[in-house]
């Protein structure tokens, strides 16, 4: 038994370094194990072809300020290629929606679908961000939800947009980013997600959706060397068997290799699901906690590009996340289909191109892609599911398919496979932190967010309310 | 003339509203578009001999404390519960509907909606509001949404468990309800008048004061109840800028989903040896399906039906030796994406229904059959859009989220489909509208 | 295997697929078929049939059997005309209900008795000395009740039913039976040779397919019982067995309809008419589905009686229950549940005293 620890931190992802990092600087003994050869999570590089570098998270929205600036994660080399991507809804009919930062210029965008919706854009955005904003004591803090927070939480996405919107142009682009996590758009909270999203602050701007440097792997270099500079120890290779619990309470780990760590604290990067049902001794749980397991998922599909993909249409920024769907149905019948095992008949998918802001991460004048098709069923077959996705990228730049150098598909079960990462549920986006990252076990936590993002900041927090705990 | 409440809609909320008005001493009236009183509580001779619902064969049930308050069964209403109901459904509706009296007793909240992030105490049944309906292993799909579009595997769904309808067929047809309750609001003081419409709420620095009618006359009236749903109450009897701008936005963002059709079928004699009560296409994937289509404007491929041999139950539904049979369609727009309900639509979907009804009835004769599609419903009950619940049940339209008892027009309540009682149980809102006029008023807080 | 079965059992147990059975009178009788409640408003809506072979009936015979009847019973048998009957007490010496029952006379010297519950030991001795003979009868027996029963009736070539307390014998289609007007809700028995029951009752399950016909149990005929507030031996109260016994007396029971005074010479007369009995069979109305059988009630925290049968009215959607108590209608009382296995505490529930009967009766013979 290794003793000498206060702390064990499972998995090397953000959260996980976030922790350990935090940790370390409150004078704790933490150590860090990851199962994998190397730490990352979804930040680690994905294998494409020679001279490109994929990700499975090109583009982040969720990354903890706090922990960015008290980590010092800028002086250790984190940088951003790109601040502010804004969204692009791609038409069939060429008429592509541009939302930016810039409302004036979105709502002419929005425009050439509907002026009424154009009228809209600006009091719709400000309402949104004004509620994100005070939402912002709950989802960053451990603070209480804002006025309208009941009201809100229960609002489908298709209500809350088809309260604002006409146009299914604009309904379809906004409604991407509500089935992060796996709820349809006709499900309750769904609407939260919108608002979880336009809460969060990179770069000191609020939503932004940025690009890192050379890559999210940078994110992982620098916590890595936070976390060590500060005192914490890691260890990759290291695959977790099982949550060690003494009358109740955490007591370390006991690794695949049969050596055990203790510690009087336990903290995991696996889903709470994952966590309490495969990695503690049967009967420690409970019963009770039948948390109800994602039933679709998302794949990722990353291209090398000969070129940049010549998109038919109106201009479009090239640093853009450019979203494919027709219309809120498309999300809406995806999500069915899906949740049924079905491969949607229409792909509801999310395109970005890191390279265009970020020339390292290809040869000159290739460019590596990344697409997020969402939701798919959670046993997608791969080659069908690459097949039907090159088909519509196609339709909206002819041609892309002949450019393409290299392809890798990842399903739910290769991403979990590969990187550990398992579907997480949108589920307890009205929870306070303390509720969720706790569990039966005491000093047992679980680093969920409310929605699963490269963030950190249930890592941050975790360490924090530990640290509170021994103050007392 | 003046009365302490006028009621509009002779509704079973409207009237058990009023009988309880009445009873605790208030001069009440009742104004009803309608010859007859009852509402969906009615019962229609859809072909000589042949009666059935219009609208339901069975309402929410009517909580047993107001059926023993008014003595419902020795007037002559005699309930035939089909089918037993849940118990934990029961249970929840039972808690949700003491809440909703406790709301009604207790002064008013702020009548900015949720304005302040107070500590909020749950309301029972709302935890489903993160169910589907096929979470429930036991589920019975059919009973959970006739009716009505949904779909069961979406979170959310298992709410259509708060609007039960599985109060039981009445004997001699519904329209003995809406009679019997309307004799017990006259026995107990309350006038009804009949024929006559409501065109709009007067009101004056934001209180209401009465009412106008079709004839031109006024009734003044310290409180006015209205049983009609949220978005017809304030869109067709006031004037848009006498309202508050919050209210106007709320009821524009209030969604009604109406979904029913009906089909009423004349047979000369009994299907041949078979179930009273058969259901067809109610399976998760088809109710699924259907719900995208309503969602589109379409009518499903195979719209969910429950079909009741009604008279097997009544024999005075129907003349010796033959038997109705009514059909209860879900999933039906009431805005089709391709142009209104013309007859053509309205005998095509007819034909739909009796090839389903075909399907699973042997021998089938069928001597007339008549047809109610969502229009007809929105005509003959002011219901918006032919929803009979009153509005979307969704987790953000149920319980505390649906408006009433008190508005924010000072004097004016809501009872009837689109306040929370509504959906849960029969009579049960126009009680709680009944009781939050008394606690008003016992607390000087109408004059 | 000594199943006691009456002349309807092969066709009641295909019925009674919940293979929910009870006894009576020593005979196997189904309690549900489809459930108490279903079928008791199926009473009141449509028409049931139900299996009443398990009622005692003697026939009682001889030269001064209507002598011995008038002794015997409260009202004047010897009155009768054939085909007539009465409804009455027989008392004992002390003037308390021994029992109830239905007296038929079939011809000058041939009465009928038909009552549910048996009383053969004392009856016949006091028979025998009046020179008079007691033989059981042991027909099949079935009751049709409900607003379609006379339209079933007709339907199945009977024909009209006779008038309230009368009776016939007719030869249909092949078979001997006898159609009475004897029973308290409004319908009417036919009564069969034991071998023809299967056939009989395939008969008029036939003739009422077109109204909805359907059997009822036992458990739906005591709730319809309790709904007329009709009291019955061994379920509301035990019969006076003790000749100085004074209780159970007729008006406790609400069955002083069934005495008429003028009449001379019945058993236990003049102890009857000098009693002075304050209390009365009324009704409870009980604020809960909760049926509370021989449940105490209270009145502003003092003892005020007990219930009787309790049993939960669908009709009325709520429990009732008979009880022996001094006071009015409308007298608010409450009592106290019994637990049960979904709620395992005790509770107290509101009761109120009401008239009976709590519904009235249904019109049969109409349709």
């Amino acid at each position: 038994m290794t003793a000498g620890f206060d702390a064990v931190v499972i998995g090397a992802g953000a959260n996980g370094l976030a922790a350990a990092a935090y940790l370390a600087r409150a004078g704790q003994r933490v150590i860090l194990v990851e199962a994998l050869d190397r730490a990352g999570g979804s930040c680690a590089p994905l294998a494409l072809a020679e001279g490109f570098s994929a990700s499975l998270a090109p583009a982040l929205y969720a990354l903890d300020a706090r922990m960015v600036k008290e980590l010092k994660l800028a002086s250790r080399g984190l940088k951003f290629a790109e601040r502010d991507m804004p969204l692009v809804g791609l038409r069939s009919d060429g008429k592509h929606l541009v939302l930016g930062r810039d409302t004036h210029a979105s709502a002419r965008s929005i425009a050439a679908h509907s002026q009424a919706d154009a009228k809209a854009w600006k009091p719709f955005h400000r309402e949104l961000f004004s509620f994100g904003r005070a939402m912002r004591k709950l989802w960053w803090e451990e603070g209480a939800a804002a006025p309208r927070f009941e009201s809100f939480s229960r609002m489908s996405a298709a209500a809350f947009l088809d309260s604002w919107f006409e146009s299914d142009a604009l309904k379809a682009a906004l409604a991407f980013d509500t089935t992060d996590g796996g709820l349809s758009p006709l499900e309750p909270g769904s609407a939260l997600v919108l608002a979880w999203r336009a809460a969060q602050e990179m770069c000191g701007l609020q939503a932004a959706v940025a690009a890192i440097a050379r890559g999210p792997q940078v994110l992982t270099e620098t916590l890595i060397e936070a976390a060590l500079a500060a005192g914490a120890e890691i260890r990759t290779g290291a695959a977790v068997a099982k949550i060690l619990v003494a009358d109740g309470a955490a007591s370390g780990v006991e690794l695949d290799s049969g050596e055990r760590i203790a510690a009087h604290a336990v903290f995991s990067s696996l889903t709470r699901q994952r966590t309490l049902a495969t990695l503690l001794p049967a009967g420690e749980a409970g019963f009770a906690q039948a948390l109800p397991a994602p039933r679709t998922g998302s794949a990722m599909i990353a291209l090398a590009l000969k070129s940049f993909p010549q998109f038919a249409g109106n201009a479009i920024p090239r640093n853009a996340r450019f979203i494919f769907a027709d219309r809120l149905e498309s999300h809406v019948a995806a999500h069915s289909a899906a949740a049924a095992g079905r491969l949607p008949h229409e792909l509801t998918m999310e395109l970005t191109i890191p390279s265009a802001a970020d020339p390292s991460l290809a040869p000159l004048g290739q460019h590596v892609a990344s697409v997020v098709v969402r939701p798919v069923p959670l046993g997608v077959d791969a080659k069908q599911l690459g097949t039907e996705a090159i088909v519509a990228l196609n339709r909206a730049a002819p041609g892309l398919s002949q450019q393409i150098a290299a392809a890798t598909v990842l399903t739910p079960s290769e991403i979990a496979r590969r990187f550990g990462i398992e579907t997480g549920s949108a589920s307890q986006l009205g929870a306070s932190w303390s509720e969720r990252l706790a569990t039966q076990v005491r000093g047992l936590m679980v680093l969920e967010g409310p929605i699963a993002a490269v963030s950190g900041r249930a890592g941050r927090i975790a360490a924090s309310l530990v640290a509170r705990e021994k103050h007392r | 003339m003046r009365y302490d409440v006028c009621v509009i809609g002779a509704s079973t909320e409207g009237l058990a509203a009023a009988a309880t008005l009445a009873l605790a001493g208030l001069r009440t009236i009742v104004i009803e578009r309608n010859a007859a009183p009852g509402g969906r509580a009615g019962t229609r001779e859809f072909h000589p001999g042949f009666r059935a619902s219009a609208f339901l064969d069975e309402l929410a049930p009517v909580p047993r404390e107001i059926h023993w308050a008014f003595d419902l069964t020795r007037r002559g209403v005699l309930f035939l519960p089909s089918s037993p109901s849940a118990r934990d459904a029961d249970a929840r509706i039972a808690a949700a509907l003491a809440r909703a009296y406790e709301d009604a007793d207790a002064p008013p909240r702020s009548t900015a909606w949720f304005a302040k992030s107070l500590p909020r105490r749950p309301w029972p049944g709302e935890d489903w509001a993160t169910r589907a309906l096929t979470d429930f292993a036991d589920g019975d799909l059919a009973s959970a949404t006739a009716g009505r579009t949904a779909d069961p595997a979406l979170a959310g769904s298992a709410l259509h468990l708060l609007a039960p309808s599985n109060g039981g067929m009445v004997a001699g047809g519904l329209g003995r309800l809406g009679e019997v309750l309307a004799a017990c609001a006259r026995d107990a003081g309350a006038e009804i008048t009949l024929g006559l419409d409501a065109t709009d709420i007067r009101n004056a620095k934001g209180r209401a004061t009465g009412i106008g009618l079709a004839d031109g006359s006024e009734v003044e009236a310290r409180a006015v109840i209205s049983t009609l749903d949220f978005k017809r109450t304030f869109l067709s009897l006031f004037q848009w800028d006498a309202l508050p701008r919050k209210l106007i936005k709320r009821v524009s963002a209030w969604r009604m989903a109406g979904g029913t059709a009906r089909v009423l079928f004349a047979l000369g004699a009994p299907p041949g040896a078979t179930r009273e009560t058969v259901a067809a296409g109610f399976d998760a994937a088809n109710l699924s399906a259907s719900y995208a289509a309503w969602r589109a404007g379409l009518i499903p491929e195979k719209p969910p039906m429950l079909f009741r041999l009604v008279s097997a139950s009544d024999p005075s539904l129907a003349p010796k030796g033959a038997a109705t049979l009514t059909a209860t369609l879900g999933s039906i727009p009431f805005r089709l994406f391709d142009g209104a309900w013309t007859h053509e639509k309205r005998d095509a979907l007819g034909a739909r229904a009796l090839a389903t009804a075909r399907s699973v009835f042997a021998d089938l004769r069928v001597a007339a059959s008549a047809v109610i599609a969502p229009p007809d419903i929105e005509e003959a009950l002011g219901a918006t859009e032919g929803d009979l619940w009153g509005g979307e049940l969704a987790a953000d339209q149920m319980l505390d989220m649906r408006p009433g008892p008190r508005t924010e027009i000072s004097g004016l309540y809501l009872a009837g489909p689109s306040t929370a009682a509504g959906p849960l149980a029969t009579c049960a809102s126009g009680v709680a509208a009944a009781r939050a006029v008394l606690a008003d008023l016992d607390a000087g807080r109408l004059k | 295997m000594s199943l006691r079965a009456t002349p309807f059992h092969a066709r009641a147990a295909e019925a009674n697929r919940g293979n929910d059975w009870t006894l009576r009178n020593g005979a196997t009788l189904a309690r549900a078929y489809r459930g108490a409640g279903e079928e008791a408003l199926a009473a009141r809506v449509r028409a049931v049939m139900t299996d009443i072979s398990w009622r005692w009936r003697v026939i009682i015979e001889g030269a001064r059997a209507g002598e011995f009847l008038s002794h015997l019973v409260t009202k004047d048998a010897s009155k009768l005309e054939p085909g007539a009957a009465l409804k009455a007490l027989w008392l004992n010496d002390a003037g308390a209900v021994r029992g109830a029952g239905v007296v038929a006379r079939y011809g000058r010297e041939s009465f009928m008795l038909i009552s549910a519950g048996q009383d053969r030991d004392w009856i016949a001795s006091a028979a025998s000395r009046f020179g008079v003979a007691l033989r059981e009868v042991s027909d099949g027996g079935l009751a049709l009740i409900g607003p379609y029963a006379g339209a079933i009736l007709k339907e199945s070539g009977i024909g009209a039913a006779p008038a309230p307390l009368f009776f016939r014998k007719l030869f249909w289609q092949g078979l001997d039976v006898t159609v009475s007007r004897f029973g308290e809700h409004g319908g009417c028995e036919i009564w069969c040779a034991p071998d023809d029951g299967v056939l009989v009752w395939d008969r008029l399950m036939r003739a009422g397919r077109i109204f909805g016909l359907e059997p009822a149990g036992t458990e739906a005929m005591d709730i319809l019982d309790l709904e007329a507030g009709i009291a019955r031996p061994e379920r509301d109260y035990a019969p006076a067995r003790d000749g100085s016994q004074r209780t159970p007396t007729p008006k406790s029971l609400g069955l002083e309809s069934l005495i008429d005074p003028s009449h001379q010479s019945f058993n236990g007369r003049s102890a009857c008419l000098s009693a002075r009995e304050t209390k009365t069979l009324v009704g409870i109305e009980i604020d809960s589905e909760t049926p509370a059988p021989h449940t105490p009630l209270m009145r502003n925290g003092h003892a005020a009686g007990h219930t009787l049968s309790s049993h939960y009215s669908p009709a009325l959607r709520r429990a009732i229950a008979l009880a022996i108590v001094d006071a009015g209608a409308g007298t608010e009382l409450s009592l106290t549940l019994s637990p049960s296995a979904e709620i395992p505490e005790f509770r107290t529930a509101a009761a109120r005293v009401t008239a009976l009967p709590f519904l009235p009766i249904p019109d049969s013979m109409g349709a």
